[in-house]
């Protein structure tokens, strides 16, 4: 199993740059970048963690191509590994759509989303493969049922669920996985000795999102339209999750869209995806906003070691 | 004395650039700017924080971004993140973009001379940890902040040739990135001097830099390649700024004629000297830092080396900054 971080949130660049540094360290297989809406710029702040970390893989993403011309992409991706190697993967997605809505940048037809993904995907794809690019992983980051079973068409996929049963829901709809194609998934996480976790609004707000982003199908599949409803109101009115939106889900539906645990509950959480057959988590929000929190993914990775 | 830095342009390897990066300290290089070549060769950002990382304690700018062809928020990320990165290096070099490169990509501005000062605007405001609502013909933004803990300074250059952008460069940059002929350049300057000083900033406020193609013959480079360089600016060149020049005005338009029909190689026979020198820095080391030396007493702050490069376009650049510094009396 890879395990994963993603960095860059709200953070200075000398701060992203520390904690990429203890994560690399201490055995982090995977550092993602992520971009907008990150007030930094993913693609140059991978640049300077290329230029401070050793070992680790370096994500870029999520990075939308709504936001990026697929010829945007390719040429940030190939001059990254033309300066510093082949240490680069790309996760693509569609990104948050009222924070891209505020920036101007409409989904347009909902129905050829999907499509218009896919298209740029194959298209930077066969792009980085045509100049000889050809150790990038180009992931996609997926949630809906469409996308999902999409993602087929790119190097591997990471799923915005935490709870295992949704994970293999959408394993479900992958059906056969072709050779080489990676499956992870993307959990807002909170690891520490003592959680709180009806105390962590960071934590809490990450899977507010994730829940505020699905889609009517996995609402239904799921049985979470009653619940969900009071918060979809809340945001419809409000245009950006706050504190009402997140209060206005429970703690039990909370609980299903983020990790919130122990270095050992972690643990028997990723041996829990190893079974179902995933390869990667990568650890979201706000495991990667501080630098204890980052110590302590790495605390858990050792456990791991020694463990399993 | 005016500053000399090194230009580089997106569309060249990331071994040259980094070879430029590496050494632009040691050579006497003030500084390093970069210029988008639209959708070729290298990205401009991470080639900018390339270029932060790899030198030392000089200024790296974009030389231009055209602010069209990218989100307003991914200018006002990248450049805070390359600024930090530089630790206060960096200088966001933006401009509309050329006409052509533009409509290429659909894009089209009614009011270019409106939207970039919009956008200049609202870069700044967002620099300065403001929330930022606005509507404008090239940016939408809604309730929408970099969510700085303080405000960043980045030093604004523009990249700008007609007379009403010269003068809004005049009113709000900090520096402009000039190119064109030497009769143009003089006016340039002066459109921007007197621009500022009626906006109340004093006459030195605008930093003037001149970026013209470097072409030096005396390292491998054959002056065939120079005919064809300044063949190709020769055939960018408005008519406006054509009509300014001393020179003979079918001479040019005849090389302009050939370039349209057969290219640049068809039209490097009808560039004499005279030409050479009015659309280019070309020449021994002597006759090029003459012509930086021209520059400066007309009112340039920053004269840049190249592209193109070509032959041996290391030495050649070593030798002109050694020539630089001799006439510095370092």
């Amino acid at each position: 199993m890879n395990w994963g971080l993603a960095v860059n949130v709200y953070d200075t660049v000398h701060r992203i740059v520390e904690k990429c540094v203890i994560a690399d360290q201490g055995g982090i297989d995977w550092l993602w970048v992520t971009d907008f809406p990150a007030v930094r710029h993913a693609p140059s702040l991978a640049a300077i963690v290329a230029e401070n970390v050793k070992r680790s893989r370096i994500g870029v993403g999520l990075v939308s191509p709504l936001l990026y011309r697929p010829e945007q992409i390719v040429q940030f991706m190939s001059t990254l590994i033309d300066n510093y190697g082949e240490r680069f993967d790309l996760l693509i997605g569609p990104g948050d759509r009222p924070q891209l809505s505020r920036i101007g940048i409409e989904y347009g037809n909902i129905s050829m989303l999907v499509t218009r993904l896919v298209s740029d995907v194959t298209k930077i794809r066969d792009e980085l493969g045509q100049r000889g690019y050809d150790g990038v992983r180009v992931w996609l980051g997926a949630q809906g049922p469409k996308m999902i079973a999409a993602s087929i068409k790119a190097d591997g996929v990471l799923l915005n669920y935490t709870d295992p049963k949704m994970l293999k829901w959408a394993l479900s709809i992958l059906g056969e996985i072709p050779k080489g194609f990676q499956i992870g998934a993307f959990p807002p996480a909170l690891i520490t000795e003592n959680p709180d976790c009806s105390k962590e609004y960071g934590l809490r707000k990450s899977a507010a999102t994730v829940a505020m982003g699905l889609g009517q199908s996995v609402v239904s599949e799921f049985g979470l339209m009653d619940t969900l409803s009071a918060a979809r109101i809340s945001l419809k009115q409000k245009r950006s999750i706050d504190q009402d939106v997140v209060d206005a889900i429970d703690e039990a539906t909370l609980k299903r869209f983020a990790l919130c645990t122990t270095p050992e509950g972690a643990c028997n959480y990723i041996k829990i995806l190893e079974g179902i057959g995933l390869d990667m988590v990568t650890f979201g929000p706000p495991q990667g906003t501080s630098r204890k929190l980052v110590k302590n993914l790495v605390k858990t990775r050792v456990h791991w070691d020694d463990t399993v | 004395m005016y500053r000399a830095s090194v230009g580089l342009t997106t569309n060249m390897k990331a071994s040259a650039t980094g070879w430029v990066a590496r050494n632009a300290a040691d050579l006497g290089a003030d500084g390093i700017w970069i210029g988008e070549d639209i959708s070729l060769g290298q990205d401009p950002f991470v080639l900018a924080a390339a270029t932060l990382l790899q030198s030392r304690g000089i200024r790296v700018g974009t030389g231009i971004i055209p602010i069209a062809v990218h989100n307003i928020t991914t200018l006002a990320r990248a450049a805070v993140t390359l600024q930090e990165i530089g630790e206060g290096r960096f200088v966001f070099g933006a401009g509309i973009g050329g006409i052509q490169d533009l409509q290429r990509r659909d894009i089209k501005i009614r009011r270019p001379v409106t939207a970039l000062k919009e956008g200049v605007d609202v870069l700044r405001r967002l620099w300065q940890a403001e929330n930022v609502t606005r509507n404008a013909e090239i940016l939408h933004l809604q309730d929408y902040s970099l969510r700085l803990r303080k405000p960043v300074e980045i030093p604004v250059f523009l990249g700008v040739r007609g007379p009403q952008m010269l003068k809004l460069a005049g009113r709000i940059a900090d520096g402009v990135i000039l190119s064109g002929p030497f009769d143009y350049l003089r006016y340039a300057i002066e459109v921007i001097d007197k621009s500022s000083t009626e906006t109340g900033r004093k006459r030195d406020e605008v930093e003037k830099v001149v970026w013209l193609p470097t072409i030096p013959t005396f390292k491998g480079m054959k002056e065939k390649l120079a005919k064809r360089v300044v063949a190709i600016v020769v055939a960018d060149m408005p008519p406006p700024i054509l009509d300014m020049l001393q020179l003979n005005r079918e001479k040019l338009e005849r090389i302009q004629a050939q370039v349209a029909a057969n290219g640049p190689k068809a039209a490097a026979p009808l560039i004499d000297q005279e030409i050479m020198d009015m659309f280019a820095i070309s020449g021994n080391r002597e006759h090029m830092v003459d012509l930086f030396d021209e520059l400066g007493e007309m009112g340039a702050t920053e004269v840049v080396l190249g592209p193109p490069f070509s032959g041996e376009w290391r030495e050649a650049m070593s030798e002109i900054f050694e020539e630089i510094a001799l006439r510095r009396g370092v």
